[in-house]
């Protein structure tokens, strides 16, 4: 396979001066809520999911430190199906100074040349074709009822800042080791009520109710136009708030934005989200 | 991490000043500056194609909050979940905005006219980086809104709305909020530097979002409110949380 990553003239600096070098590793998961399912119990209004395909487009994935100095980048994007058992390799970078890399960051882009990471060929050329950085399929289930949806995103985010609060910021690369990254992928976030509130809870009446609206009607499959069509003023006012987020009307817009937050860091840890 | 209730924060803030006040190893000072409110009036036809000129504002305000943490970029503790139980990693947690540590504090409430301006009192705080607040809508009392401007509510604007259709309502609209509006974007490194916090309420956004359509028939004297369970009361409300409609800024130069 052909590597592409760019070693920072700095860092060469970096390493003449160091006491050592180390490797890290990055990789990608989308833990139990992604590769299993997320539990009826997960929901405040009794729906389960279950995802068939998580495809996510990583690219940009850069180890640097607070003062500009990048110890390692690899740009090329490839394509990731977190639905399949992880965590997956993603980069390797060998030989870089060990010291602590303070600024980790990584990209969810809608690149049209991106490659296959473990996802399938035509997956991979769907991604690219359509320009999505991001496409589930899934189903919802509550009681008999169950719903499927089939969503490509094109939404074009930089995870910057990356840290763990358990683990610190970044990465420290270990003296003749190899430390692991993971790049985590959150499934659940898909379907929070609020942009911003730390109360925010997991529903989906509203999303399956979209399924009623538009020229097709209930056909069982919930489509972004679908959800394009209803307005999130005529949802409870105390479900689905925005916020600050600007230009947030509709459902769609809604799991759009919510598309931004999927990427975190080494678990529960957070980056920064930059809109592109 | 959730953010810690109300109390809580503070408590919280009360320890940290009084650390100050015992000699604390904290590098943070303690200082005081002015809280005002202002408004903004609607810039252009809102979402619906409604202009609105507001005739009167106003809003009953209750503590207000300042936290070092930023918008969208949080840290949080997971939540319980049953997949831990059999051993399974599945991260769930809310929203991407927690608060942080409390900074300052304003707690008087004040009835505040947003077309005249007003001042919320002067905030109790430390130096720091700031990075957001929380704003605290309350039902007023008679001590607090002697001229009854709210009618018991915590927000109020009467106007008029002129559609590009020709068609006009007059309206007179209230609202009460079940939560303070968190997450309010305030980014300042702020040391003990002159000056003030001004909130200015941007009406256009408090309006964008109302269909005035959907307003009641015009009461005797031609004047509309909004039903319960109207899209425009859920607009309304949606409008007064919208946490950009909040722009905070730090005014240089002003009394300390």
């Amino acid at each position: 396979m052909k590597k592409h990553w760019l070693m920072g003239v700095s860092c060469l600096a970096l390493v003449a001066c160091s006491s050592g070098e180390g490797n890290v590793t990055f990789t990608t998961y989308g833990e139990d809520f992604i590769e299993k399912q997320i539990p009826a119990s997960a929901f405040e209004d009794g729906w389960s999911v279950k995802y068939d395909k998580f495809l996510v487009k990583l690219g940009e994935v850069k180890v640097a430190n607070h003062e500009g100095e990048t110890a390692a980048e690899q740009s090329p994007a490839k394509v990731y199906d977190v639905h399949r058992p992880g965590p997956v390799d993603v980069a390797t970078f060998n030989d870089l100074a060990s010291a602590e890399w303070d600024e980790v960051s990584y990209a969810i882009a809608p690149v049209t040349d991106a490659t296959a990471g473990n996802a399938d060929a035509e997956d991979v050329t769907r991604m690219n074709t359509e320009g999505w950085s991001v496409y589930v399929e899934g189903t919802a289930t509550k009681g008999t009822v169950t719903k499927r949806f089939r969503w490509g995103f094109p939404t074009n985010t930089v995870y910057e800042h990356c840290e763990n609060e358990d683990i610190g910021n970044g990465v420290t690369v270990p003296k003749g080791g190899t430390e692991t990254v993971q790049l985590t992928i959150h499934g659940d976030h898909l379907f929070f009520d609020d942009l911003q509130s730390a109360d925010a809870k997991m529903r989906f009446d509203a999303i399956a109710a979209a399924d009623s609206t538009g020229i097709v009607g209930p056909d069982g499959d919930i489509t972004l136009d679908e959800l394009g069509l209803v307005d999130l003023t005529s949802l409870p006012s105390n479900q689905y708030g925005t916020g600050g987020a600007g230009s947030v009307r509709t459902l769609r817009d809604f799991v759009t934005a919510l598309v931004r937050t999927v990427g975190h860091y080494r678990g529960e840890g957070e980056c920064s989200p930059r809109v592109r | 991490m959730n953010p810690l209730p109300a109390p809580l924060r503070a408590l919280a803030l009360t320890a940290t000043l009084l650390s100050l006040g015992c000699g604390g190893k904290t590098e943070a000072e303690r200082r005081t500056f002015a809280v005002t409110m202002t408004a903004t009036a609607p810039a252009a036809p809102n979402e619906y194609g409604w202009t609105v000129t507001p005739e009167a504002a106003q809003v009953s305000v209750g503590s207000v909050r300042f936290f070092e943490g930023r918008v969208l970029l949080s840290r949080r503790a997971p939540r319980f979940d049953w997949y831990s139980l059999i051993g399974g990693t599945a991260n769930a947690h809310p929203g991407h905005y927690v608060p942080g540590d409390a900074l300052g504090e304003v707690l008087n409430v004040r009835t505040v006219d947003l077309l005249a301006g007003g001042t919320l009192g002067d905030a109790n705080a430390v130096t720091g980086s700031y990075g957001s607040l929380e704003l605290t809508l309350v039902t007023p009392t008679a001590a607090t809104d002697a001229q009854n401007l709210l009618g018991g509510h915590q927000a109020h604007v009467r106007g008029t709305a002129t559609h590009t259709s020709g068609a006009t309502v007059r309206f007179d609209a209230t609202v009460d909020l079940t939560k303070a509006i968190e997450g309010v974007r305030f980014e300042r490194d702020l040391q003990k530097e002159s000056g003030s916090v001004r909130i200015a309420v941007n009406l256009g956004k408090w309006m964008d979002r109302i269909d005035f359509a959907t307003a009641s028939l015009p009461d005797a004297s031609g004047v509309s409110t909004f039903p319960a369970e109207s899209q425009a009361q859920n607009g309304w409300v949606r409008g007064v949380e919208d946490t950009s409609a909040y722009v905070v800024t730090w005014v240089e130069g002003a009394a300390e």
